[in-house]
């Protein structure tokens, strides 16, 4: 007689949490918000100084990640928001996994996401009136209208919607787009499966047509439950 | 009545730095190491493989036994130019044969990192030796994004996670990171992972990895 099991429902007992970082930075010409890593393996002290707190050591402010705990963590959800008076006409991120290696004793990095693809347009953005966050004030964040699309006019399954490798998903490809007036205002939100890492990184790339300040947070939850 | 299980959470995985080097000069295209003269090989055949001798280098071989998933990060350090291709083998014994059976695990390999512009970043060194890691694995171009034409579909028992690190193009912008295998495993007791390189002008090169054995489930 085979043994019927019944996994453990999804948790819904997790609430979406604000991360404490955000991302801020004069922008023009596509740049990162945050000090790039110069290599996939740093040193503990090149981890603390350049992703976590984003000090190089002689320019202020700090330009930092944000990174999430994820110890023990399945998965990870992200829907990452973005503030700017400017009209975004590059936008990228990219997510990284790190884990400690004692035998090279170094941090190393994995990236999670590649070639990372956002719609941008986020000066007409669609996805409602925004959010703010605790600890800058009135600022309104936007979560992206599209992420993982290469056109801004195909629906689900369209050609345009690009497939995923394993490890992460994005949930759903769609937000609200410029169908304002008619559709639901809804956020795009990245799921990580964690394949074992203690720390995952949020870097993002943010190019305008006319200078202005860009200003990058993250809502996100964490949990342990299994997802097929 | 069902039974209710609560799945363990994420195994946290630690990287180790394989022992072994594959350290090889030369001006042509060619395997750096040994190249396996068969699919059956026997135990004296096989361990001449792994250990080297005689002039021959050694293979990098990762114990996989009772691994549910094994997660391998190449690294190359090489004083030239080339594009790679990497391949990764499964062995098991087989009494009846007396030998060492071995499965390709990764197929129609193909791997960029123009390492000598270093696509990974900076670097990371072992034995004073600085490695990069591969700016993209699995890919047919280098300007592919998320699946597009130049990214390569995958068998079910293997994953590259992801087919992009850091590439050369990004180096400004984007994060350093490095590109990994995983390797769903099948039953294999052993993996080997084998490179050639193309190059047409005199070249160093030592080849090593990262890698990791974890007993985790993923659907």
């Amino acid at each position: 007689m085979g043994l019927s099991i019944t996994p453990e429902a999804a948790r819904t007992d997790n609430g979406w949490e604000f991360h404490p970082t955000v991302m801020s930075s004069f922008v023009g010409t596509a740049a990162s918000l945050s000090l790039v890593p110069p290599s996939f393996a740093l040193t503990d002290r090149q981890f603390q100084d350049i992703v976590v707190k984003g000090d190089d050591g002689f320019n202020f402010p700090f330009r930092p990640s944000i990174v999430f705990d994820t110890f023990d963590q399945n998965r990870l959800l992200i829907i990452p928001c973005l503030n700017t008076t400017g009209l975004v006409t590059d936008l990228k991120f990219q997510l990284i996994g790190w884990n400690w290696s004692i035998g090279a004793q170094s941090w190393i990095g994995t990236a999670i996401t590649h070639f990372q693809t956002a719609r941008t347009g986020m000066a007409v953005m669609s996805a409602g009136t925004g959010i703010t966050h605790p600890s800058t004030g009135a600022t309104l964040y936007k979560p992206m209208e599209r992420i993982g699309v290469t056109t801004a006019t195909d629906a689900d399954g369209g050609v345009g919607i690009i497939p995923l490798p394993k490890q992460y998903e994005i949930l759903p490809v769609e937000g609200l787009l410029s169908s304002a007036t008619t559709s639901h205002a809804s956020a795009c939100t990245i799921v990580v499966k964690n394949y074992g890492w203690t720390k995952i990184s949020l870097h993002f790339v943010v190019g305008l047509s006319v200078g202005a300040n860009v200003n990058v947070m993250a809502l996100y939850q964490r949990n342990t439950g299994v997802f097929a | 009545m069902g039974v209710a299980v609560t799945p363990s959470a994420a195994q946290q995985i630690e990287w180790q730095v394989h022992p072994t080097v594959v350290t090889q000069s030369g001006s042509v295209a060619a395997v750096i190491g040994q190249a396996v003269s068969n699919f059956a090989l026997t135990q004296a055949q096989f361990d001449s493989l792994i250990n080297g001798n005689g002039g021959l280098q050694p293979t990098i071989r990762i114990d996989c036994e009772n691994a549910g998933r094994t997660l391998i990060m190449p690294l190359v350090q090489f004083t030239g130019s080339a594009t790679f291709q990497f391949q990764v083998l499964g062995w098991s014994y087989s009494r009846p044969a007396a030998s060492w059976i071995c499965q390709a695990v990764t197929h129609s390999p193909t791997a960029v990192n123009a390492s000598n512009t270093a696509d990974a970043g900076t670097g990371l060194i072992l034995g004073g030796v600085t490695y990069r890691a591969f700016g993209l694995l699995g890919v047919t171009t280098t300007s592919g994004n998320d699946g597009d034409g130049g990214v390569v579909p995958l068998p079910a028992h293997y994953e590259i996670l992801p087919v992009e690190g850091l590439r050369a193009a990004n180096a400004a912008t984007l994060a350093a990171s490095s590109a990994i295998i995983q390797v769903n495993n099948y039953g294999w007791r052993y993996l080997t992972i084998h490179l050639r390189q193309t190059a047409t002008t005199a070249y160093t090169c030592n080849f090593r990895c990262l890698y990791t054995n974890t007993g985790q489930i993923f659907r």
